[in-house]
């Protein structure tokens, strides 16, 4: 009989190289993850300005109407010009797939901790923010590792919550918003 | 060009227990690529439906950013486009995969005035189905703090 384990297993393997853009999930062991807690990334800077393109892929996707992000005259009166939906601020920081000159990547240090669990999946995120993001502007942000639980058993597998905190300024230096995210780092298992 | 009419909300309208109403999204397979596409998150559980699988998830499902997003439409079009997010807190309790409606609803759970601000705490509950829409699964909670402006300045 075929391992379903070991099966799935498989399958994680060969999209690996789908899932370097965000960095290598690094396999060890608990007592070294541990040593992580604490640990600040460096800071990376988004290479392109907030996009209005972006911006209206992202509101189409969700149907979202709100003349924030559409309407110039009604943004520029509320918010002093269009902004950018805080649902999108996450995704502004996102490592970028391919570039034609590859500069130090952005690491996702969920990822980078060695750990006994092969793949992972998000599972709270609670962001504040302090001010507008306008279209145009730069970004540029640092994470910090704020905790990493022990072995917990879940419906999907076993595994560990990594809590991380991301701190997102904008080009002149101001906090723009704080994201405290969770993932959950997991074993495929038998259920 | 069509006409929208916005609802404005201020801050003295809103009661302590108010309903949020219902707001659904439909999550075809067309949404979860968009959604790929318009937040660039290529992990590939978001367009893999082997590696959803692999992970012990039936199809390719939403991102984390689908579920603010979603959420902040919800609470932007209740409180309408004046409304600031202060803070936003979801946690995803269940996967929400292709194939299934994703449903929104929520109350106020506080009013009050901090640093000058005119606050709102909201809660909220984010459901999906597949056909039968009596039959809902829990998959999210949200926690939300919204800024309201006051009708007349103090």
């Amino acid at each position: 009989m075929l391992d379903v384990t070991e099966e799935k297993k498989k399958i994680l393997k060969k999209y690996e190289e789908d899932v370097k853009f965000l960095g290598s999930i690094r396999v060890g062991t608990y007592e070294e993850a541990k040593k992580w807690v604490g640990k600040k990334g460096e800071t990376y800077f988004v290479e392109e300005p907030v996009d209005i393109s972006r911006i209206r892929f992202y509101c189409e996707m969700l149907e979202d109407d709100n003349p924030s992000y559409w309407d110039e005259s009604y943004a520029k009166k509320q918010w002093g010009g269009l902004i950018c939906p805080p649902g999108l601020m996450l995704s502004l920081t996102l490592p970028s797939v391919w570039r034609p000159k590859e500069k130090s990547k952005p690491k996702f240090l969920a990822l980078e901790i060695p750990l006994p669990a092969e793949t992972f999946i998000n599972v709270e995120t609670e962001t504040e923010f302090f001010q507008p993001v306008y279209v145009g502007d730069y970004l540029n942000y640092q994470d910090e590792i704020i905790e990493i639980t022990e072995e917990k058993k879940t419906h999907l597998g076993s595994g560990y919550f990594i809590t991380i905190l991301r701190t997102i300024r904008n080009h002149k230096g101001e906090i723009v918003a704080k994201i405290k995210n969770v993932t959950f780092r997991f074993r495929v298992e038998e259920k | 060009m069509r006409k929208i009419n916005y609802r404005f909300r201020y801050w003295e309208d809103v009661e302590e227990n108010e309903i949020i109403p219902e707001v659904k999204l439909p999550i075809t397979y067309r949404r979860v690529i968009q959604s790929v596409a318009a937040t660039r998150d290529f992990f590939p559980a978001f367009f893999s439906p082997e590696y959803a699988q692999a992970q012990g998830i039936e199809n390719i499902y939403l991102n984390t950013m689908v579920f603010e997003g979603f959420v902040d439409k919800v609470v932007t079009s209740w409180g309408g486009p004046h409304t600031w997010i202060r803070k936003r807190k979801i946690r995803m309790l269940r996967p929400v995969p292709a194939g299934s409606t994703l449903t929104c609803t929520g109350k106020v759970v506080k009013k009050y005035v901090i640093n000058e601000e005119f606050c709102l705490d909201l809660e909220l509950i984010l459901q999906k189905f597949k056909e039968d829409p009596s039959k809902t699964e829990k998959v999210c909670m949200a926690w939300v703090t919204i800024i309201l402006p006051k009708k007349k300045p103090t």
